[in-house]
Order: C-alpha cells, then structure tokens, then sequence
C-alpha cells in the first residue's frame, strides 16, 4: 500500500494539473494581497469586506489577519482544489492507467485508502503552502500579526483544515460514484461555491416553521439572538459549516466544526472503500 | 500437461445477458494462445476477468496452480494490457514505467531502461507519450505489462488499428518474449491471419461461449488443402487407400477427406476403378482459415 502511495505522489508531482493549479493558486494570491493591500489601508474595511464577501449573517468584526487568512476557505480556493482533486481522484480511470495497478491488491480497500492519503497529502501541502504564503504576504503588505491573534489563527487554521480534509474526501465519494470526472467536478463546484447553502437555510426556516416558530423569533434566531433555539440542518451540512467557520466562531461551533469534519471524512471515505470493493474496471 | 492458466467454466453476466458463457480454456505453459473471435463475442471480457479487472458472476480460474482467493499472489506474475495500453499521456515513455515500477517497489532504472530496449522504444527520451504513433502506445504497454516480470502476459487487441510494419514489429517483440523470455502469451484479435502467424495455440469464441480449443497443428489441418473423394462404397475405398500407403485421411459428411500426395487423384480414380468403386467425385479443396472460422460461427453474417 505504501508503494501505491508514493505511486500516486510521483504522478501528482508530473502531472500538469498540479503545475495549473499551484500557478493559479498563486496568482490568486498576489492579486488577493496586492489589491487589499493597494485599496484597503483600513482594517476595518477589510474585515467588513470579508464579512461581505462571505454573507455570514452575524455582521461580528474579525481582527484583520485571521479575516484575510480565512480566505482559505474562499469559493476560488475551494473551486479550484475541487477540479484539482477531480482530476487526480479520476485521471487513473480516465487514462486507463487503472488497469496496471488495480489488480495487485486483493483487499481493494487498500487501492482506495492509498489513493486518498496521497491526493489529502498533495492538497494539505498545496493548502499550507498557500495558508503560509497568505499570511506571509499579508503581514509584508497590510499590518503585522500582533501576538494575541495567532492562536485564533492556528485555531480557525486547523479546524479550517480539518473540514477541507473532509471537502475533498466528499468530493473524491462524488467522482467515484460518478465514474466520471464531469459530474464530480459539477457537484463539487456546486458544493464548494456555497450554492448549497441558500437551500440549507431554507431548510433551517422550514424545520422552524414547522416546529411552531414565528417569524419574529426565526429572524431573532438568524440573527442570533432568540432566545428559543430550533434545529438547523445546516449546522450539520459540511459545505455550511466549513463555509462559515471563521475567527468570531464560539467554542460549541468550533466543536460542532470538528465532529462535522470528522464524520464526514469517515463517512466518505468508507463509502468510497465500500463502493469499489466489487467495482469492476471498465 | 503443464498449464499455466485454466478457467473453469468462467462466467460473467451483465444483466440478464451473458458475456461470457461457462468458458473453459487451457493454456500451456510456453503457449502463445490466441483467442479468435469478433467484435463482441467475449474475447475481452474473459480477458479482464484473467486479469483480474473483473469479477466472474460464476466459475473461477487458476493461474500458476493458484486459484482465485490470492488475487495477489495470483496476480503478481501477470502481465496485462487490454483494450488500451493506460499510459499518461504528458508522461514521457520512462516515467510511465516508473510509476508503475514505484507502485510494485521496483527502483532499478537499468532494468526499466531494458523494457524499453526491448520494446524499442529506447531513444524515446522526453518525447511524451502523447505524442507517440499507435505502434509506439502499444509497444509501451507491452513494456508496462512486463514490468512485474510476468510469466503470463495477456495481450488484447495489441495489433489492432496498426500498419503493417507496426504489426510485424508486434510480431517480432511477441516471438522473442514468448521463445526469448519463456513467457506465456494469450493475445486476442479479430484479424485471424495476423494470428495465425504467431499463435501456437487456439480458442475460438463466439457470443460468449469457447466454440473450439485446439492446437495449430489442429486448426490448420482443418483448414488446410484436401483431396475430397466421395464414391460408392466407402469402406472399401479406405482399404484400398490404405493399401495405397494413403495415413492423413479421414471420413466426414460422408466424404473422405486425404490431407496427402494431392496430385495422386488420377491414380486413386485408377485403383477404386479396377475394385468396380464407382468415383461420384474427386477435387482438391481448401479450407481458409477465415473460412472455418465462419463455417465454426455460424456464417460470414456473423462476422
């Protein structure tokens, strides 16, 4: 299995899809920074900007570092690790090269679970690499980090990560069940631009409307500040919670983050080892 | 007799439609095997379920006196390249075998660089692979199937859609792993000349079922020219053909068949005449291979 796993890191590292993706990434990048650098001195502004821009309904001000480096979780970050992990979950059917390898392994479990740890390996660099150079260049160009924000830093960092590990892992489910790189990557694109999340809140009005909420209490509640609390489906959505983790999130949300995460990566993942286990290549 | 694969009424059903149908071949250690069949009738699908891309619905197969339960075991002497050679194709020739080698643990470049050799495809150097001719993808993926040192390669298809120096170079490259290399072959192809030029041994398969499984020496005495005689009294006629020092015959469909001294057709009329045999017929017939293969299939319309 560790073969395999070195396997799958040597076609990353020749394939032209990482070459594209680590070029676009970085150019995403530098103009993220230079813009914000060149037109938002303010602080302020920026993080009312990134609150904006990511329609979180709480309107909380996040200190300004922790605002730009969760651009990790950004629709073009995400859009663009999801081709990405498409490409790399798929292109061994796509090209055939599956038949080489496939049947060395008798427990295809392995095939799968060798497969994920090699593309989780290659995204988690190219997302620290990318996390490293955010805040890098931010701190070159906008303000220094003061010393007092690095643990909310490493803090939304690692839960951040945790849910992209999960991303990935569903969008790796979705290729697989798909048998083609098309429909993974239109569900994943989907998905990763927060699209989704328009139907998750409607959902959470709904559950609420049903439970005997009315509409004052379900706008204090968006707003978080009811006092009666109804279930919301889209605390347990992983685009959602992924989406809206961030700085400002309370210990019950960042434990809520992390169990989502989880599940999901092992739902994921089982469902992929599942699937292939009497998979035949065509 | 030393088999290196037997299928054992190996089945595989899509559906409600079988694709192959309780097939059972025998393959020789040192055999070319060639599998004859049309578009469709099964050749591939026997194929992937050997390779282990595909599970059979019922039957199983031993290769190397292993059966089916160690895949691994099974598996890590066999060669496969079927329906296409799977290459990466911004991949030059060297890092598509690398990465199959890294997959197996296998580190030694030399050897790799001697896959290539033998398949020529030696001064290849950067060019990648998408930008090879057909006869090159292919004889890379022979190259690919023989990186694990395979005792059994299983060729699909391999000279399909090349040009007739590309096939001769297959043809060269299939002898010398088979005779070279001592390995064991079965190639399947629609374009029975082709394979009748390499293939020591044969299964013809149609509409999922093994129609017939025989030596060359078999196959090419059923196709090759005869002297059909057809007269008054057959037993009679074999005495006499026997006295005459007549061996390679036989009686089918109630004509004798002699596989022997063709142009003694005048002297048997001669001989069967002085006994008072009437000769209703004597002709010299051939039988081509393509033609047995549709007589065996049911018709040219099948094909």
């Amino acid at each position: 299995m560790l073969n395999l796993y070195k396997m799958h890191l040597y076609r990353a590292s020749k394939a032209t899809s990482t070459l594209v993706i680590g070029i676009l990434l970085g150019v995403f990048l530098i103009m993220n920074s230079l813009l914000a650098a060149f037109l938002f001195d303010d602080s302020m502004i920026m993080n009312l900007l990134g609150v904006t821009v990511e329609g979180t309904l709480s309107g909380d001000v996040y200190p300004a570092t922790v605002q730009i480096f969760h651009v990790n979780t950004s629709d073009a970050f995400n859009i663009l690790i999801t081709i990405f992990a498409v490409i790399f979950a798929h292109s061994d059917y796509s090209k055939g090269f599956i038949k080489n390898t496939y049947s060395l392994f008798e427990e295809k479990w392995k095939f799968d679970l060798a497969k994920w740890t090699s593309m989780i390996t290659v995204v988690s660099g190219i997302y620290f690499a990318y996390s490293f150079l955010a805040v890098s260049s931010n701190t070159l160009l906008i303000r220094t980090v003061s010393a007092s924000e690095w643990g909310e830093y490493f803090r939304v960092l690692f839960v951040s990560y945790l849910c992209f590990v999960a991303f990935v892992t569903m969008t790796y489910l979705i290729t697989s069940l798909f048998k083609s790189a098309a429909g993974g990557m239109v569900i994943g694109i989907i998905i990763a631009s927060g699209l989704l999340q328009t139907i998750e809140k409607l959902l959470d009005l709904l559950i609420a409307k049903l439970s005997g909420a009315h509409l004052e209490e379900m706008v204090m509640n968006a707003v978080g500040v009811g006092s009666k609390s109804y279930f919301k489906i889209s605390d347990y959505c992983l685009d959602n919670v992924y989406l809206s983790y961030g700085a400002n999130s309370s210990t019950g949300d960042t434990v809520r983050t992390v169990i989502v995460a989880l599940v999901y990566t092992a739902l994921g993942l089982g469902l992929v080892m599942l699937f292939h286990r009497k998979k035949d290549i065509r | 007799m030393d088999y290196i694969l037997t299928t054992n009424a190996l089945t595989k059903k899509y559906g409600h439609y079988k694709a192959s149908n309780e097939v059972s071949i025998h393959v020789q250690r040192g055999d070319i095997y060639g599998l004859i069949g049309r578009n469709g009738a099964g050749k591939t699908t026997l194929m992937k379920m050997i390779g282990g891309l595909s599970h059979p619905t019922s039957g199983s197969f031993e290769i190397r006196g292993s059966k089916g339960e160690n895949t691994e075991q099974m598996m890590s002497k066999v060669g496969i390249l079927i329906e296409n050679p799977g290459l990466y194709p911004n991949m030059t020739a060297m890092q598509n075998l690398k990465t199959k080698a890294i997959a197996l643990g296998i580190k030694d470049d030399k050897f790799l660089e001697g896959l290539l050799e033998e398949v020529g495809l030696a001064n290849t150097g950067k060019k990648k692979a998408k930008q090879f001719s057909l006869g090159m993808k292919q004889r890379l993926g022979i190259a690919m199937a023989l990186v694990n040192q395979p005792e059994l390669l299983i060729l699909d298809e391999p000279i399909n859609g090349l040009d007739p120096q590309g096939i001769a170079e297959m043809r060269v490259i299939l002898s010398h792993l088979c005779h070279d290399k001592h390995i064991t072959i079965i190639i399947s192809s629609h374009i029975l000349d082709e394979l009748s030029k390499v293939a020591t041994r044969y299964g013809i398969i149609h509409e999922g079922k093994l129609l017939e499984e025989e030596s060359k020496e078999e196959l090419f005495s059923k196709c090759s020219e005869r002297l059909e005689l057809k007269t008054s009294d057959i037993e009679r006629t074999m005495n006499i053909l026997n006295t005459m020092g007549f061996s390679k015959i036989e009686v089918k469909d109630g004509a004798i068949n002699i596989y022997e001294r063709l142009n003694e057709g005048g002297a048997i009329t001669i001989a069967l005449a002085k006994e008072n045999i009437q000769t209703n017929e004597i002709a010299v017939k051939s039988e081509a291979l393509e033609d047995y293969y549709f007589q065996l299939t049911g018709g040219q319309e099948n094909a």
